[in-house]
């Protein structure tokens, strides 16, 4: 369970479903990824400042900051972290607003872990 | 008023809260799923990671089972609840159980508070039923704590009590601290003071807390 660069891609996974998003930190740390959580848009911003993931796994139903104000937050410190977008909506419209806002790629819940790893090696591979 | 029968604009109101309603409640069920889902996974890293081994890490299956079960467990709860709501317009007029309104539609509405970092507090008397359009109300109530919630500030209370008084019933939505800037001056608006009327009760705002007086039967 090992991902295939040398270097361990660093993600961080802001979602405020603490069980969901400590369980996929899990996953994620046994497949050879250095993955973090934080649980509230503005923990998001603040993280990405201070930790400058490579890869930002961005849940768009949070308290405080919801996920498209954390993207344009993002974009405003002009951060390099690519953004994939985790969302629990229905549609697939969310998603693609969150990409035109500059997200990477966007993901539905519940989440394919092998769809996500390849989501995340890609746009890991786009810096 | 007729109550067996809901005027179109009654009717529209409704279906915009069960809208409403059915939006949160399926982000809700994603929710929960999303968490087995990862845990169903999680178990199955770990037998594969021993496979030939001495055996899975008890500890922390044991611990993801309890989590599938945690969330099953809320999946049917949330279930149940709108379930309840669902059923509310079976019969009309139906009996509602103040305490236990209150109850379903703070949990129904618990999404909502928690976007906002929102507490809800309840403190009803226990006992007192009405007679009434139970969707109507339900949809009344819906609409109160969830204007409230936008209104009120981040990790604030909102209580709601629920009394008799002076031979009706008294429900009463007390913020601990709202933006004012943003408290809408017309706030109880068109669509509460409709449902009210629908369900001959009164919506009213005295001093930032919403009043509703409703009759024992409605």
């Amino acid at each position: 369970m090992t991902n295939n660069t040398s270097k361990k891609i660093r993600v961080l996974i802001a979602d405020d479903e603490f069980d969901f998003a400590s369980t996929l930190q899990t996953r994620l740390n046994l497949r050879d990824f250095e993955a973090t959580m934080v649980s509230s848009g503005e923990e998001a911003v603040q993280a990405v400042e201070q930790q400058k993931p490579d890869v930002l796994l961005l849940d768009l139903k949070m308290p405080d900051l919801d996920g498209l104000e954390v993207l344009s937050r993002l974009k405003e410190m002009g951060a390099e972290t690519k953004v994939i977008i985790l969302t629990g909506h229905g549609s697939f419209e969310v998603g693609r607003e969150g990409m035109e806002m500059g997200a990477f790629d966007y993901i539905m819940k519940p989440v394919d872990l092998n769809e996500l790893i390849v989501k995340i090696e890609d746009a890991h591979g786009s810096r | 008023m007729d109550i067996q029968k809901s005027p179109r604009g009654v009717e529209a109101v409704c279906l915009e809260v069960y809208g409403m309603l059915s939006a949160s409640v399926t982000h809700e069920i994603k929710n929960t799923l999303s968490i087995i889902n990862e845990n169903a996974g999680l178990i199955q890293d770990l037998c594969a990671m021993v496979e030939g081994d001495d055996g899975v890490p008890a500890g922390r299956v044991d611990a993801s089972m309890q989590m599938i079960a945690n969330q099953v467990n809320r999946s049917n709860v949330i279930m149940k609840n709108l379930n309840r709501f669902s059923h509310s317009n079976d019969r009309i007029p139906d009996q509602a159980d103040l305490s236990e309104t209150v109850t379903l539609l703070v949990a129904l509405t618990s999404r909502f508070a928690a976007m906002r970092k929102v507490s809800v507090a309840t403190d009803c008397e226990s006992g007192h039923v009405i007679t009434t359009n139970v969707l109507t109300l339900y949809c009344l109530v819906f609409l109160i704590l969830k204007t409230l919630y936008s209104l009120c500030l981040e990790d604030t209370t909102l209580l709601v009590s629920g009394k008799q008084a002076a031979g009706l019933l008294e429900l009463r939505f007390v913020p601990e601290k709202t933006n004012s800037q943003t408290y809408p001056p017309d706030f109880p608006g068109e669509k509460e003071k409709m449902l009210a009327e629908h369900i001959g009760a009164t919506c009213s705002c005295e001093d930032g807390e919403v009043v509703v007086i409703l009759k024992e039967r409605g």
